[in-house]
């Protein structure tokens, strides 16, 4: 494998360096941004129609095109936004920005890309990609009016809930813990809010959603089986706008302008009302019991970014996001002495800060540094005891659980853009991970006995990460690109030293029939785990680092495919993977939460693989656009200490999945959405019989009845489908935009699995009790409103 | 404006319509369970003690089914080894539920340590079960000595300890189990009462009978072995009576040893994940297991 990545590594710094002594060269380069608000745009295409080359901006926005001496014709696109056209006689190096003008609607968009510009599907070297314009993410119906960036995600093929309602991402058969969720760069270790019913991330304060499933460049490391990219607007830089949201849930603002000619801001806020709203009702139940307190949960997010352009070459970005879930619950009895007073509560959340300077070193070079902060809690109080007149003789008896996971981050990144045949990107970036494994305090309060408190806490885990990678995106010759890289990290964790060397390869043919053939291969290692329990998504869910005694994941995934774009509406992609994982861990059979001990005596660990066929059909423009996608997949693991050794499916192990989105402009006030998704029914470990077991132990008879079950996750929940309808109507006027939303999750009602239990109910035909298998489902049909504006 | 009006009715006649569905909100369903094979379910122990064997043959209910006491009558259960039936279980009818209904007496059969045998099922309406055992060899304990005070566990209670120790044989993979009981003489008849027993040994866990600790070799294979079973209090003078239970067994039976008790502990917890029973029975459910068994007198 090295040998063939070296022998490639030489072939394009061979193609470099002729390059650069073929021709008298000079370099246009520059920013792509937003005319209205001066926001960049990522992945805007750039392309000449005298030497039929081009070029993508980079993540902050700037492009960089060497050219031979003479005319150049430059055309600057992308999707949602009106095209510029230049053209001039280069002679020597060019500074241009391209503003380009915001369409208003996205299926108002006439879509350019040159047959041979980065636009199109089969132009690109990347496979297994997915980018969904927010924009569009916005009009997709969803749970109670939220708009939900990772449920829209889930719609992709590839990608999976893990159960109803759920904002959990299952790609390719691997878990959660397994895709990097990357906010402005930082990762963000808990990315839900209710349980999973919602995501953490905030539409209104978000530019750009990418997901990357498999060819991974190496720029990217640390998980398995995704790279979800999610980057914040930087703030309008022309003229102070706001918009805002008042649903059924939450309530959200979002403020953005100039803060001077060189400084933008925007700030959003979210937060859920439920508990506010019910407080009074709450407190009079309270009163009524003879007590006094109260009971809710609430969620909020708050985003932040500032931007600052000191002069053309160097740019510095602030962006932080704080989140939190609360579920509380106190009370104490009134008149009474001693009153019973009981407090709890559950609390968890995100906190995630990065601070990125961009210099341009040259035309050609393009450096960005960014120091990151991400931090995850979790946290569980209980507190219950007697309170008197008298406080001296309070008794009190206190438990908190708290655990977590903080990181500290640096990196260095830089694009180097030689000539339109290559786009190199190297860097390196160091990581200082605190894992909190789970830490008791318990304490107890009581005048006539001995007070105590102690800790019982698992030791705190320092461990390093350090990673260096170099990747060149390069034109070999006419119609065959190439994405090539190698990604390297090393993790120190306890005296162990963790090495690995992970290659990374993206490749495209384009045929004569303008469809694109594409294969990828990537190897990827990941340091760390998030050891959780099988059941729904609980944010107990441990982070946990790689140890002597537990080795790195690891996993190799191999991908093909075909890809084009039909009468320059439609984009086609059929891929098939195969992807290998290792060292996964799981909890022994019937461990489980809130356990005493080394978490490294309760895990297990094995091995997983998953393959599958996915089939994409997308419509960008048009008044109706939308996309289908299907997934034919298998997902299998194995471990030696669970099911016996035997392979068994993997819990979101799914044959068939279908997702259908479709939008449609009934007029320019009048927009219509819709959803449907099928996927097979999750599988559940289920007893198949019961039985009674005699035992000898030696001097007695000893048994009990027990519950065979035939093999793990041996049962399938019945299919889960369901439609969701969306009608938006908008009015515009000069100053102020409004758009009421309407619609209904599971329209038509269906009694989706969430999970399944035996119950005895009495039957009154035969006046006897009888046991019975149950289904619990969720949610049935949920209608939603919302008021969404914008000024 | 007009398409809002439309849109309102719409929204009226749909809320209306939903409201007359109260059934249609119901959250729960009932669905049909995994589909069930009526199976023998066999647990036979063999003991070199007493070189006997015992079986239990039942057969399994459907999920939802009453657990019953499922006794499998006229079943034909063989003793084989290689390919010779060595001996036919007798049936007998206690009248008491959930006992050995297939026995072998004692002295019955010469077990052989080291070979392999094979216990046949077969009943009428069942696919054959089979059951395979090999006999482990006899690993002596070297030493049981009683301590009147021994180690206080987490409940703070004074204790007794008995401290065991034996040779564990390396490179192979051993499996015991460990009990403590008084033999009790009672006009003329005599009988075994098990006394509680813990530990503070890793390498210890409790086993099905709740009474009885069971142990692999995985910490301390090849070595010199000891640690105390901690009971409750004795006095030196109570200790004529009292033996330890020390057997060899097999991987299968500290296996299902192990899995049956979590099972029973883990009864109603949702949250942990299932744990399945291990069953060496081909065809059926249960264990078949031949033990190297000893009761040793406690010393001083």
């Amino acid at each position: 494998m090295s040998n063939i990545l070296s022998k490639v590594l030489s072939l394009a710094i061979l193609c470099v360096v002729g390059s650069h002594l073929s021709a008298q060269t000079y370099t246009i380069s520059g920013y792509i941004s937003d005319k209205s608000s001066d926001e960049m745009l990522i992945s805007a295409n750039l392309y000449d129609f005298e030497s039929s080359s081009g070029t993508v901006s980079n993540t902050y926005g700037f492009y960089s095109i060497t050219l031979p001496t003479g005319d150049v014709r430059l055309r600057a696109s992308y999707i949602g936004y009106t095209d510029i056209n230049t053209a001039f006689t280069l002679s020597q190096d060019t500074t241009i920005n391209f503003p380009l003008p915001s369409s208003i609607e996205i299926d108002e968009v006439v879509i350019t890309a040159d047959k041979a510009s980065e636009g199109r599907i089969e132009e690109r070297t990347q496979m297994s990609t997915v980018e969904v314009p927010i924009e569009q993410i916005k009009k997709i119906p969803a749970l109670l009016g939220e708009v939900d960036v990772i449920k829209a995600l889930q719609l992709l093929p590839g990608v999976q809930s893990g159960g109803e309602g759920s904002s959990g991402l299952y790609v390719r058969g691997g878990s959660p813990d397994q895709n990097l969720i990357l906010l402005d760069g930082v990762p963000v270790y808990n990315a839900n809010h209710l349980f999973g019913f919602f995501s953490v991330f905030n539409a209104d304060a978000i530019k750009d959603v990418k997901l990357i499933k498999g060819g991974f460049p190496a720029r990217y490391g640390g998980r398995l089986s995704s790279v979800l990219e999610i980057n914040m607007k930087e703030g309008n830089q022309n003229e102070f706008h706001g918009e805002g949201a008042i649903g059924l849930v939450a309530s959200k603002l979002t403020l953005e302008g100039p803060l001077s000619e060189n400084t933008s801001f925007i700030v959003s806020g979210r937060r859920t009302y439920i508990d506010l709203l019910a407080k009074p009702f709450i407190q009079s139940g309270f009163k009524n019991d003879g007590q006094e307190g109260g009971t809710g949960y609430y969620f909020y997010d708050l985003n932040a970014k500032i931007n600052h352009k000191f002069s053309e070459k160097d740019r510095l970005y602030i962006s932080t996001y704080s989140g939190k879930d609360k579920f509380y619950f106190d009370s104490k009895e009134l008149d009474q002495e001693p009153s019973d007073v009981l407090e709890f509560g559950l609390g968890w959340g995100n906190l995630t800060t990065a601070i990125r300077w961009n210099h341009l070193i040259s035309p050609k070079l393009f450096g960005n540094l960014t120091a990151t902060y991400s931090n995850y809690e979790f946290n569980v109080l209980s507190k219950f005891g007697e309170e008197y007149n008298n406080s001296s003789l309070n008794e009190e008896f206190r438990l908190e659980y708290d655990s977590g996971i903080r990181d500290f981050a640096l990196k260095l990144d830089f694009d180097y853009l030689p000539n339109p045949n290559h786009f190199i990107r190297f860097g390196v970036n160091g990581i200082n991970h605190e894992f909190n494994p789970g830490t008791f305090d318990l304490g107890f309060t009581d005048p006539d006995v001995t007070n105590f408190s102690t800790t019982v806490s698992q030791e705190k885990v320092n461990a390093q990460e350090i990673s260096l990678y170099a990747e060149d995106d390069m034109q070999l010759f006419d119609g065959f690109k190439m994405n090539a890289g190698i990604h390297t990290s090393v993790f120190l964790v306890d005296g162990k030293k963790y090495f690995s060397v992970q290659p990374r390869l993206s490749m495209r043919y384009l045929l004569d029939n303008g469809i694109a053939v594409k294969g990828s291969f990537a190897t990827m290692n990941q340091y760390i785990h998030l050891l959780s329990n099988e059941g729904i998504g609980l944010p107990t869910d441990l982070w946990l680092p790689s140890t002597a005694k537990v080795k790195p994941q690891n996993s190799w995934q191999a991908a093909a495919g075909l890809a084009k774009t039909l009468n320059d509406t439609y984009e086609v992609s059929i891929e098939g993977y195969y992807k290998k994982m290792n060292n996964l861990i799981a909890y022994q059979d019937g461990s489980g939460l809130f356990e005493f001990g080394d978490w490294q005596d309760r895990i297990v660990t094995g091995q997983g693989d998953a393959y599958g066929i996915e089939a994409f059909i997308q419509k960008k423009k048009g008044r109706l656009s939308g996309w289908i996608g299907y997934t034919w997949s298998q997902s299998n693991r194995q471990f030696d200490e669970l099911n016996f050794g035997e392979e068994f499916p993997y819990r979101y192990d799914r044959r068939h999945d279908i997702s259908v989105v479709a939008t449609y402009k009934i007029s320019d006030k009048l927009n219509f959405a819709g959803t449907w998704v099928y996927g097979t029914g999750n599988a559940v470990t289920l007893g198949n019989s019961t039985y009674r077991a005699l035992y000898d132990t030696g001097t007695f008879d000893d048994g009990g009845n027990y519950t065979y079950f035939e093999s793990r996750n041996n049962f399938r929940m019945s299919a889960y489908h369901r439609m969701d309808l969306g009608i938006t109507y908008t009015r515009k006027k000069k100053k102020w935009n409004s758009v009421w939303s309407f619609g209904a999750y599971n329209a038509y009602n269906r009694k989706n699995p969430f999970f399944i239990f035996t119950n005895t109910d009495y039957d009154s035909n035969t006046q006897t009790n009888k046991r019975v298998l149950k289904q619990a489902s969720l949610f049935p049909i949920i209608p939603y409103i919302n008021y969404s504006f914008k000024f | 404006m007009k398409y809002l009006h439309q849109l309102y009715i719409l929204l009226i006649f749909f809320a209306l319509v939903l409201s007359g569905c109260e059934g249609a909100f119901e959250t729960t369903l009932e669905i049909d369970p995994p589909a069930h094979t009526d199976r023998i379910v066999v647990h036979a122990f063999g003991s070199t003690n007493g070189e006997d064997l015992k079986a239990n043959v039942t057969q399994s209910s459907g999920l939802l089914e009453p657990i019953q006491n499922n006794l499998i009558s006229g079943a034909k259960v063989t003793l084989w080894k290689d390919q010779i039936q060595l001996a036919q279980l007798e049936e007998i009818t206690t009248g008491s539920n959930f006992r050995f209904n297939y026995v072998l007496p004692e002295g019955s059969i010469d077990y052989e340590i080291g070979a392999t045998y094979r216990l046949e099922v077969e009943a009428e309406g069942f696919e054959k079960a089979i059951g395979l055992a090999t006999v482990p060899q006899s690993i002596p304990l070297l030493k049981q000595k009683f301590e009147e005070d021994g180690t206080s566990l987490e409940s703070g209670d004074s204790n007794s300890e008995i401290e065991i120790e034996f040779q564990d044989p390396a490179n192979q993979e051993d499996f015991y189990e460990v009990g403590v009981s008084l033999l009790i003489e009672n006009g003329g008849n005599s009988y075994y009462d098990e006394i509680y027993t813990e530990t503070y040994d890793p390498a210890a866990q409790d086993g099905i009978s709740y009474s009885n600790l069971i142990v692999n070799d995985l910490s301390f294979d090849g070595e010199l072995k000891n640690f105390p079973l901690i009971i409750r209090k004795f006095s030196e003078q109570d200790i004529d009576n009292m033996f330890v239970l020390w057997r060899v067994t097999s991987e299968g039976h500290y296996l299902f040893n192990k899995t049956a008790r979590k099972q029973d502990d883990l009864d109603g917890n949702p949250f942990a994940s299932p744990v399945q029973v291990y069953s060496n029975i081909e065809n059926g459910i249960g264990i078949f297991s031949i033990m190297n068994e000893e009761f040793i007198k406690v010393n001083l």
